[in-house]
């Protein structure tokens, strides 16, 4: 099975690099320098997305919005004129599950059947191949491009032939790893004012029904001066306005949603366009005018203990 | 034979009861006129009846009234005869006043220590639950098989006072945790996934948290989760953001919680559990009930 990569971002790059020396690889990307490093590795540069889906069976997809999607698939050079019949397009892309949709039923008047397969979890887990890939869409393609997905992560789940479903559980992740994460810096800002070690909070979250993704890995890493999240912040706020955008289409009240929203927006409107989500912590510092790091307090700590 | 005087009303004071009667001797006074049961435990009138004879007294009381009445004025405790009297708080008060109080009875020779026990289920209480201990050393050592007899987690969390502000932080998290999975299944739901699909999904994603862990197969399987009702984390929470006010925190979306919390207190009632959460979010967001269909 040929097997055509667009988009080696950050996380594209990383889940593009599992399926060099498993498939014949051609990629794509506007950024040579990314593509120059697959080449070194083993991949065929294409000079268009047509000239990729051409000499493809599998065409995979990771950009940063739909809109992406829409111009790579459908404009000038794009994957939709090299496509045949019974090829496959798997979106991995954190789109807009609607918008995905009508990008299926515009490729399958081709015979080509599409669905998506964002990912979930850290950049490590994308690096590691352990990352979570969230496929939906027809079960015949889904099965047949299994080997491609695989050969990225074996965590692979089909949640139902609609397409789009992968992408919008891929947004209710989102929203709630979000959600949780800043309630729980907020929480433990309030727990530092009090004087309790980040150390010890850490214990006692995780210990208990308090404990979440978060808790398991911002905080320790933050008590240990470690980096725990590579992403943008930007990114985040786009996810997370998708969140709430498909919330508001369904009338599902998102209170605690929209304020999570609300206070990465001040973030990155405080932190500028290249901030990283890493970067909140320090936001929630200082709207708390605190710090989650005190080393005094928390060798006191470790002294009594 | 160890024996605890405990002092307490509702469903959390009676389970401590039951935990300390299997291995001590245990003599309740019920605080709330019928609300503190346990089989086996001798039951007094007055504090100092409990006083009297016990080498430990625990408070485990949800009423901030009570709690303010033992600790304030506490010559009942005179009539203890241990050496040492030591007065364990496993109710939640507010952190500063606990502080203040533990100074104040330390001049009358009371130890006070604070060790709330976090829960939201006592039936599961080995397996996501832990006591907060806020004194010394010293004093936990000495109590410490006490406190592991109700919950085999205890955590040392500083001087008096602390372990309220840790039950405050957890019990602040928690809720959010399930507050959040509540409002973003709801979101999911509307969007065509299933209760199932999710609790596979997002529970091995970065969107697990413990409320999802355990509220999304329940939901999917229709049943209960928790046993702590809605009127105890709407306590907790209040007292949380009362806390953040004081030390000038904004907790956004704890407090947030906190007006949920209360709203649907007023709404379902404060002794249901925090599962009826559920029902909730399916009216507001538009979704059969369970069941229905």
């Amino acid at each position: 099975m040929r097997v055509g990569y667009i988009g080696l971002g950050a996380m594209g790059g990383a889940l593009a690099r599992h399926l060099i020396g498993k498939f014949p690889l051609s990629v794509f990307d506007l950024n040579q320098k990314a593509v120059d490093a697959f080449v070194e590795l083993g991949a065929t540069a294409a000079a268009t997305p047509a000239e990729l889906a051409r000499n493809s069976d599998v065409v995979l997809l990771c950009l940063p919005r739909s809109s992406d999607v829409e111009a790579v698939l459908f404009g000038p050079n794009g994957v939709a004129q090299g496509l045949s019949s019974g090829k496959i397009v798997v979106d991995q892309t954190s789109g807009v599950p609607a918008e995905t949709r009508g990008f299926a039923r515009q490729l399958e008047e081709k015979g080509v059947l599409l669905f998506d397969a964002p990912v979930s979890g850290a950049m490590a887990t994308a690096i590691a191949g352990t990352i979570s890939i969230i496929a939906s869409g027809p079960k015949e393609a889904f099965q047949r491009a299994l080997p491609v997905l695989q050969s990225i992560s074996p965590n692979v789940f089909h949640c139902g032939e609609r397409v789009g479903n992968g992408q919008t559980m891929k947004t209710v992740n989102n929203m709630m790893n979000v959600s949780c994460r800043l309630a729980t810096l907020e929480v433990v800002a309030m727990g530092r004012k009090f004087g309790l070690p980040l150390e010890v909070m850490t214990e006692a979250i995780n210990a208990t029904t308090a404990r979440n993704y978060t808790s398991q890995g911002m905080l320790p890493a933050i008590a240990q001066g470690r980096q725990s999240t590579k992403f943008w912040l930007a990114l985040q706020v786009k996810d997370i306005h998708q969140a709430i955008g498909l919330a508001a289409e369904q009338r599902v009240p998102m209170p605690i949603g929209g304020v999570a929203r609300s206070i990465l927006q001040i973030g990155l409107n405080s932190l500028g366009k290249e901030a990283q989500l890493e970067q909140m912590i320090g936001v929630i510092e200082s709207m708390a005018d605190t710090k989650f790091v005190d080393a005094a307090t928390n060798a006191e700590f470790r002294e009594a203990k | 034979m160890t024996t605890i005087g405990l002092a307490g009303s509702g469903e959390t004071a009676s389970f401590v009861a039951r935990q300390l009667a299997r291995s001590h001797s245990v003599r309740i006074l019920d605080t709330d006129n019928g609300s503190l049961h346990c089989d086996g435990a001798e039951q007094v009138n007055n504090a100092t009846s409990l006083a009297k004879g016990a080498d430990i007294i625990v408070l485990c009381s949800g009423s901030d009234e009570v709690r303010e009445a033992m600790l304030r004025r506490p010559d009942w405790l005179e009539a203890g005869t241990a050496d040492k009297r030591i007065l364990i708080d496993m109710g939640q008060g507010d952190p500063d006043d606990t502080r203040s109080l533990a100074k104040q009875l330390s001049e009358v020779g009371i130890t006070l220590v604070d060790a709330p026990l976090h829960t939201e289920d006592t039936a599961a209480v080995s397996e996501a639950s832990a006591i907060f201990f806020g004194g010394s050393a010293t004093v936990l050592d000495s109590v410490r098989s006490i406190l592991e007899a109700v919950c085999p987690k205890v955590i040392p969390c500083g001087d008096a006072g602390s372990g309220h502000a840790m039950r405050l932080v957890v019990a602040a998290i928690a809720a959010c945790n399930r507050l959040i999975t509540y409002e973003c299944a709801a979101m999911g739901a509307r969007n065509g996934l299933t209760i199932a699909d999710m609790a596979i999904v997002l529970n091995k994603s970065s969107g697990y948290n413990s409320a999802s862990a355990r509220v999304l197969p329940a939901l999917a399987a229709n049943e209960r989760t928790a046993n702590v009702t809605l009127g105890s984390w709407a306590n907790d929470l209040t007292k949380a953001s009362v806390v953040a006010m004081r030390y000038g925190a904004p907790m956004l979306i704890a407090t947030m919680a906190r007006s949920t919390l209360d709203a649907a207190s007023n709404r379902l009632g404060e002794s249901v559990t925090v599962d009826r959460l559920a029902g909730i979010w399916e009216i507001d967001s538009g979704l059969p009930a369970p069941g229905a269909g």
